[in-house]
């Protein structure tokens, strides 16, 4: 149960990059990959992940910013096949969108201007197993894999070319200057992990682990700073100590003190992150307590916000480009929020003012953004 | 779900058939004979329909029936008793579990030669272990247990599944009955039994059963437009029980059981099917053995005592290869055993009324490599006062039973738990010369939480309280007598209404992290129905024509304006049913069978996605028995699923097309 709860639930968003500051550097440095720079939006895919063995697919929708509307079940539409179990993670990257889904232990390749499937990767031991992250740079993906692996797959040949051992169960992994910060959340063990790899892009080889606050579960940069949400123990573990959600900033060059390279920021259980801000949720427990605020890297200020018609945030994710906030929620069932049951899709604005209400599907596992 | 909830099941073996102490047959008492004529085993071993004169439904199979109606292994069994909801995982290797009349899995008692079973981890028996060859016959009790001289824990489920192992022989000095059978996807599944006796107070024997089974079988792959055609995979079985049993009468009106059970199964788990890969590593040990003992005796006319011990020890490997795990592997040891000790006192001090008075106490206990529980140990004390009272045609019985159970898990408090149990049952016959009976009963009984519940740290909640059920049943049963070329034809229906308070349901803490807690509320309105008639075709040839239906409406009722506010339970299908139709001649007796199911929705919520058609399962069996002086030979050949429909009872798991099985039978 525990295993399977773990395995099969992802909630928060993988770091959409956008590091506009390095673009000289890159120009320095050799090829430019147009893609690592994108300059307009136009809507954001969702990835709900379903509930496999109860005979719910999970389906890839499509939210379109030309006229505010949701478009269902694109992947089964276009490609007539179910997308697989448990659908987890994905990118836009140039003309592709790329698709993990975990349990079925695939990568997709859609074409992304009719979203047909023009290659499926069936991963093995050769490139590490199910995918539940994945970020792009420079002409390659990289994903991690849950047993304890981060693939790079090459976008111009479309082979996944190497893999690295990283620590165990990888979660959702972020470029910040040019290395992979990889958080092993350990997610299976009875103790979770408190480990972050470092993964030097050049050389691909982990070139450091840092130690950071228990279960690790994202990192995600806004401008030239680190950000890593880490999810404590969810409580309730007889015998240890209740340890909460919180998001840390990471400065991996230059310790505290004590010789951390971790310092406390706010509790959150979700983030995202725009061009400028860091976006914080809150909601440990209840939908009694739902916090959110944004947070200013340079002048370290948390300001309040309030997401109208949010009942218990299931999902969070900031457009690089307009700043578009989209917030998937739980409704209320009962008494407790409706893990079981469609949610719905907020979409908010750059100032969090809400555009539109959408109904939603079960389990939602991702948000990313159709850029260009 | 992963197949890991796979459940270690304890076996018990009491002693002989559970048929045999039935005081309770309304027959005897009908037809005015003198009730100290009934306790010698001679008379019991007649065989009376009780799902005609019993007060609480019993619907039983046996060997002969089984044959006859073409009953293929322990699952099509099951789905041949009304009331029954079996959910099985599809192949020889699939765990088979049954709910019936709605209250679930975890509140179906199994009960082994009158001892019932238990798994204190999840709670649920899986029935996957029975073969056909090992068991004389199968029946099923909706309500409180009908015969009144048992032990008190029989009465402690809502109803019970008895399963009666084969009886030694006293009328022989040597037996010996072996059989091979074969059939699709690689079974192969020798059995003997040889027995000795002295053909008058002793008999002895061996029972040996072994079954290889590779269960690759086929299955239609249905993905949006596309059609494939897959093969199960991993799900390799190797299992057998062996058994050693003796018997010795020493005065007429007693008998010692003494019985030793060894079970093992190793298996691999296929588990669900997942699109675009088949990489399954899971295995499944599990090894139980017992020993049990059984002494009954008649002490004088008005008194009868029994009394049984057994001691029992089971265990179940699960382990799984995933790069996910800590250490690339799971490896999950679960070690339980139990102790048992039970003794009844049955007291006649008039000719119509029998007072029963049981006391068992057992203990359980619960080891595991996982640091995820805290080695539970439970203490069972339980007593019951039965009554039965017959007078002109009206058959009363009351029983009440008082439980103690008192927990002790690592570094927690005792938790203790009592509770009187209250049940009663009234048939009345309105005529004298027709078999024709009402009937009405009542059962309030609980279940304890199981060791999973209450003590596996990431969900279990040791605050938790006993989930309360009530039955309450009312039908009627007739048989006609023989007529013309109408042999026999019975028929029972009854409606039934059942509900569970302070049902045991997940309720999430947040997303990661779910608790256990007493919020449930279940109300099942049901109908049962069967139907069993003989036609003779002449001096050698019959027909025979069995039917069950069952109605059942399961509805959550736990909070209202909750998603599954009124919805049916998941998995439970409102009409399901089997019937068979058998043509017995001297040349090849033919049995047609087929079972249905309606839809069921695999979610609380009933989601429109999550619903799983229903399907309808054919088969033909062919046999014929040569009979040779002494000896008999019986040959059988079947066809499963004879129209080769894909369907699934479990989401993801696709139950077998088509297939045979044939089988070679020796008595000597």
């Amino acid at each position: 149960m525990k295993s399977i709860l773990k395995a099969t639930i992802s909630m928060a968003i993988i770091p959409v990059l956008l590091c506009s500051s390095c673009e000289k550097e890159e120009t320095q440095k050799g090829p430019v990959y147009r893609p690592d720079f994108p300059t307009e939006s136009f809507g954001a895919y969702l990835l709900f992940q379903g509930q496999y063995y109860n005979n719910v697919e999970g389906v890839l929708d499509y939210l379109s910013y030309s006229d505010n509307s949701l478009h269902t079940n694109l992947f089964t539409n276009a490609n007539h096949r179910s997308l697989g179990d448990t659908p987890q993670c994905g990118l836009v990257y140039g003309s592709h969108i790329f698709l993990g889904v975990c349990f079925s232990n695939t990568i997709e390749v859609l074409d992304k201007s009719d979203l047909t499937s023009i290659k499926q990767f069936n991963l093995d031991s050769s490139t590490g197993t199910q995918p539940r992250a994945m970020v792009a740079k420079g002409g390659k993906v990289y994903i991690s894999m849950y047993d304890g692996y981060v693939a790079r797959l090459d976008t111009l040949t479309m082979t996944i070319d190497a893999k690295v051992a990283v620590g165990p169960n990888p979660e959702k992994l972020a470029i910040y200057r040019d290395a992979l910060y990889v958080p092993n959340s350990d997610g299976m063990n009875s103790v979770f992990g408190t480990t972050a790899s470092v993964i030097d892009l050049s050389s691909f080889t982990v070139t450091r682990t840092l130690e950071v606050p228990m279960n690790p579960n994202q990192f995600i940069t806004v401008k030239d700073h680190l950000y890593l949400l880490s999810m404590g123990n969810y409580g309730m573990i007889p015998g240890q100590e209740y340890i909460p959600s919180e998001v840390y900033e990471i400065t991996p060059d230059s310790p505290d003190a004590s010789g951390n390279y971790y310092h406390y920021i706010a509790p959150a259980t979700m983030i995202a992150a725009s061009e400028t801000q860091l976006y914080i949720l809150d909601a440990p427990f209840s939908a009694l307590n739902v916090n959110f605020s944004s947070y200013n890297p340079d002048s370290k200020e948390l300001s309040p916000l309030t997401a109208e018609e949010l009942v218990y945030p299931s999902g969070i994710g900031v457009d690089p480009i307009t700043g578009n906030i989209i917030i998937t929620s739980y409704v209320m069932d009962g008494a407790w929020p409706g893990y079981s049951i469609p949610g719905i899709i907020l979409l908010y604005d750059n100032s969090c003012r809400l555009i539109k209400k959408f109904n939603g599907d079960i389990g939602p596992a991702h948000i990313f953004f159709d850029t260009k | 779900m992963k197949q890991y909830t796979y459940s270690n099941i304890k076996k018990f073996l009491a002693n002989a058939v559970v048929m045999l102490i039935s005081f309770s047959s309304y027959s005897y008492v009908y037809s005015q004979e003198r009730i100290d004529t009934l306790p010698t085993l001679e008379v019991y071993t007649t065989t009376v329909d009780k799902s005609i004169n019993s007060a609480v439904p019993v619907h039983s199979l046996n060997q002969d029936k089984i044959l006859r109606t073409g009953v293929t292994d322990i699952a099509d069994a099951l789905k041949r008793l009304p009331g029954i909801n079996i959910r099985d995982y599809g192949g020889a290797g699939g765990l088979k579990t049954v709910s019936v009349r709605g209250l679930g899995a975890v509140h179906t008692g199994v009960a082994y030669d009158g001892i019932p079973l238990s798994d204190l981890r999840s709670g649920e028996i899986d029935l996957s272990r029975y073969s056909l060859e090992n068991i004389s016959s199968i029946s099923l009790t909706a309500g409180d247990y009908e015969e009144i001289f048992t032990s008190a824990r029989m009465a402690s489920t809502p109803s019970v599944i008895a399963i009666s192992s084969i009886p030694q022989i006293f009328t022989r000095k040597i037996s010996l009955s072996s059989k091979l059978k074969i059939g699709a996807f690689g079974l192969i599944n020798p059995f003997i039994d040889f027995s000795l006796s002295n053909c008058k107070n002793l008999s002895g024997g061996i029972i040996a059963n072994f079954i290889h089974a590779k269960n690759d079988y086929p299955y239609t792959l249905y993905n949006g437009d596309f059609k494939t055609r897959e093969y199960r995979s991993n799900s390799l079985m190797n299992s057998g029980n062996l058994e050693l049993n003796f018997v010795w009468k020493p005065y007429n009106n007693s008998q010692f059981d003494f019985k030793t059970y060894y079970y093992l199964n190793h298996r691999q788990l296929p588990g669900p099917v997942v699109l675009y890969t088949q990489e399954s590593n899971e295995r499944l040990e599990d090894d139980n053995i017992f020993l049990q003992s059984k002494y009954r005796t008649r002490l004088s006319s008005v008194f009868s005592i029994l009394g049984m011990i057994k001691f029992n020890r089971s265990s179940s490997r699960y382990t799984d290869i995933n790069g996910r795990y800590p250490g690339g592997k799971l490896d999950e040891y679960y070690l339980q055993f139990e102790g048992y000790a039970s003794s009844a006192l049955l007291w006649i001090p008039l000719h119509n009324l029998f007072v029963d008075y049981s006391a068992d106490w057992w203990i359980n206990t619960l080891s595991s490599n996982s640091s995820d529980y805290r080695k539970p140990i439970r203490n069972n004390i339980l007593q019951s006062i039965t009554a039965r009272w017959i007078f002109h045609q009206f058959n009363v019985t009351g029983r009440l039973l008082y439980s103690i159970f008192e927990d002790k898990a690592m570094e927690m408090d005792k938790k203790t738990f009592q509770r009187l149990s209250p049940a009663l049952s009234l048939s009345y016959k309105p005529f004298q010369d027709y078999q024709f009976f009402l009937r009405t009963s009542y059962k309030n009984i609980f279940r304890m939480p199981t060791f999973n519940e209450l003590y596996f740290s990431n969900y279990g909640s040791i605050s938790l309280n006993p989930e309360i059920t009530d039955q309450f049943n009312i039908g009627t049963t007739i048989e006609l007598p023989s007529y013309g070329f109408l042999t026999s034809l019975s028929f029972t229906a009854d409606g039934y209404f059942n509900r569970i308070k302070d049902k045991i349901v997940a309720i999430p803490f947040n997303l990661f992290k779910w608790t256990m807690s007493n919020l449930g509320k279940v109300h099942v309105y049901g109908l049962d129905l069967t139907l069993n008639s003989d036609f003779n075709l002449g001096r050698t040839q019959s027909l025979m024509l069995s039917v069950n239906y069952t109605y059942q409406r399961a509805i959550s009722l736990s909070m209202e304006g909750r998603s599954d506010w009124h919805k049916q339970l998941p998995y439970t299908p409102l009409n399901s049913g089997a019937a068979s139709l058998s043509w017995l001649n001297p040349w090849v007796s033919v049995a047609t069978h087929l079972t249905g199911v309606s839809a069921r929705y695999a979610t609380t919520a009933n989601l429109a996605s999550t619903r799983i058609p229903g399907y309808f399962d054919a088969g033909v069996a062919l046999f014929h028995i040569f009979n040779l002086n002494n000896h008999s030979l019986e040959i059988r050949a079947d066809i499963i699923n004879i129209f080769n429909k894909q369907y699934q009872i479990v989401a993801k798991y696709p139950m077998p097309g088509r297939h045979w099985q044939t089988s070679i039978k020796f008595n000597f």
